[in-house]
């Protein structure tokens, strides 16, 4: 299934080379929705998320006509969404640190309402509730990690990327992908354990 | 439930049994632990469950986001963003390879080759002067050295235009040089391009008056003065 996708995306590419502005739309549609993962999985912010997807998108209309095709499309592409990710946090730590008075008293992620998954319909009040508040706790354990803990944690469990594409996205060493696989998932049990057993 | 040295390795392999980056070998050592040892069959579920939550929040949020304003943003975005240098350029390439090929072209060529020229001469002539002194084409303040002293006057282009042509055909005069005039001779003694002082020195008794000009800063109009 990838190898058909990797076949299109370069057609699409090609097309785009030649001046076909379709192909770009195409490109968009079709990984639109995984651009968006990444971001959001990266700063759980919905409207921050789409304004990054775009801003992706963009940097990819920009350099796609010098894209050389060494590596695949969606790794390149996957790697500008992770840049990007990286950006806003450096542009976020700057900001905190000038409004280090305000930190720490960010509203709680409580406030957002956990969706309504496949089975809430058969959910009571009081289950749907604590499922709610899981949710939070889970979106509050995933801001607590490190870019670059979260990251890998991203492109593996919501991408279900193997370890040396996001070797290649990150452009790290599948070794540091697996350490930091492993920090991440351990510091994420020790702040969510009375949820895991 | 006693950790065995088989749980402490099916614990490190784990993970990578959950993400399917064990060998089949591998795999299947780790399924016959997990079938006969309980503490690890308890640490595989923590795990387990952990990704089954950090993907239900994640993907039903994004699987539920309305990204149907996504594209058109981009596309808005791609056109109302300015085209860079280079694509300004290539346009502009582009339209004076059309230009070239339509009748009138060879009219403005030849109009683009004449200014050209203009421009060399009065630079090489500015520049070409015995006395060493600094100079431009285009005088703005001038003073003249008859005892009248400088006047006033603003220029249109056209004027700047005129003037400039005078002044590159003017012959410089060495500062010091002392002779008499010459029938209708006028000299440029001092040219000083920063400060915008022209110093001119004239024939008395020439039957075309010396016009000396100033430029104001500010526009307006021409001032002509006959100086002598």
């Amino acid at each position: 299934m990838v190898k058909v996708l990797e076949a299109d995306d370069k057609v699409l590419v090609e097309r785009f080379k030649l001046g076909d502005e379709t192909a770009f739309t195409e490109l968009v549609l079709r990984y639109q929705r995984k651009v968006y993962m990444i971001i959001y999985g990266m700063i759980s912010d919905h409207q921050e998320a789409k304004e990054k997807s775009q801003e992706v998108f963009l940097r990819v209309y920009r350099h796609l006509g010098s894209f050389e095709g060494t590596s695949s499309f969606y790794t390149w592409l996957y790697r500008i969404a992770v840049n990007i990710c990286i950006d806003h946090y450096r542009r976020r730590k700057v900001r905190l640190y000038e409004y280090d008075d305000t930190y720490g008293h960010k509203p709680a992620l409580q406030e957002e309402i956990f969706p309504v998954v496949s089975s809430a319909s058969r959910e009571t009040p009081t289950g749907r509730l604590l499922r709610e508040e899981l949710a939070a706790k889970i979106r509050e354990a995933m801001d607590k990690l490190s870019p670059k803990h979260r990251q890998v944690l991203v492109l593996r469990e919501l991408e279900g990327m193997s370890y040396q594409e996001i070797a290649d996205v990150v452009d790290i060493s599948i070794g540091t992908v697996m350490s930091r696989l492993h920090h991440a998932r351990k510091k994420m049990q020790a702040r969510l354990a009375p949820y895991l057993n | 439930m006693n950790e065995t040295k088989n749980c402490q390795q099916t614990g490190e392999r784990l993970e990578k049994f959950l993400d399917g980056e064990l060998t089949p070998q591998q795999e299947q050592l780790v399924k016959e632990e997990l079938a006969n040892c309980g503490t690890c069959r308890v640490k595989y579920e923590q795990v387990s469950r952990l990704r089954a939550l950090v993907r239900e929040v994640y993907v039903e949020e994004v699987r539920r986001a309305d990204l149907e304003d996504l594209l058109p943003g981009v596309l808005r975005s791609i056109k109302n963003r300015p085209p860079s240098l280079k694509a300004r350029f290539a346009d502009w390439l582009e339209r004076y390879r059309i230009g070239l090929a339509s009748p009138v072209a060879p009219i403005g060529v030849a109009a683009t080759v004449a200014v050209a020229i203009i421009a060399a001469t009065l630079i090489y002539a500015t520049n070409s002067s015995p006395d060493g002194s600094t100079r431009s084409i285009a005088p703005t303040v001038a003073e003249s050295s008859s005892p009248s002293g400088p006047a006033d006057a603003v220029v249109n282009p056209g004027v700047v235009s005129d003037l400039a042509k005078a002044v590159a055909k003017t012959p410089r005069r060495p500062r010091h040089e002392e002779r008499p005039f010459r029938k209708n001779e006028t000299y440029i003694t001092y040219y000083n391009a920063k400060s915008g002082t022209v110093v001119v020195d004239a024939d008395p008794d020439g039957e075309d008056p010396t016009v000396v000009w100033h430029f104001d800063d500010e526009g307006g109009t021409v001032q002509e003065e006959n100086k002598i």
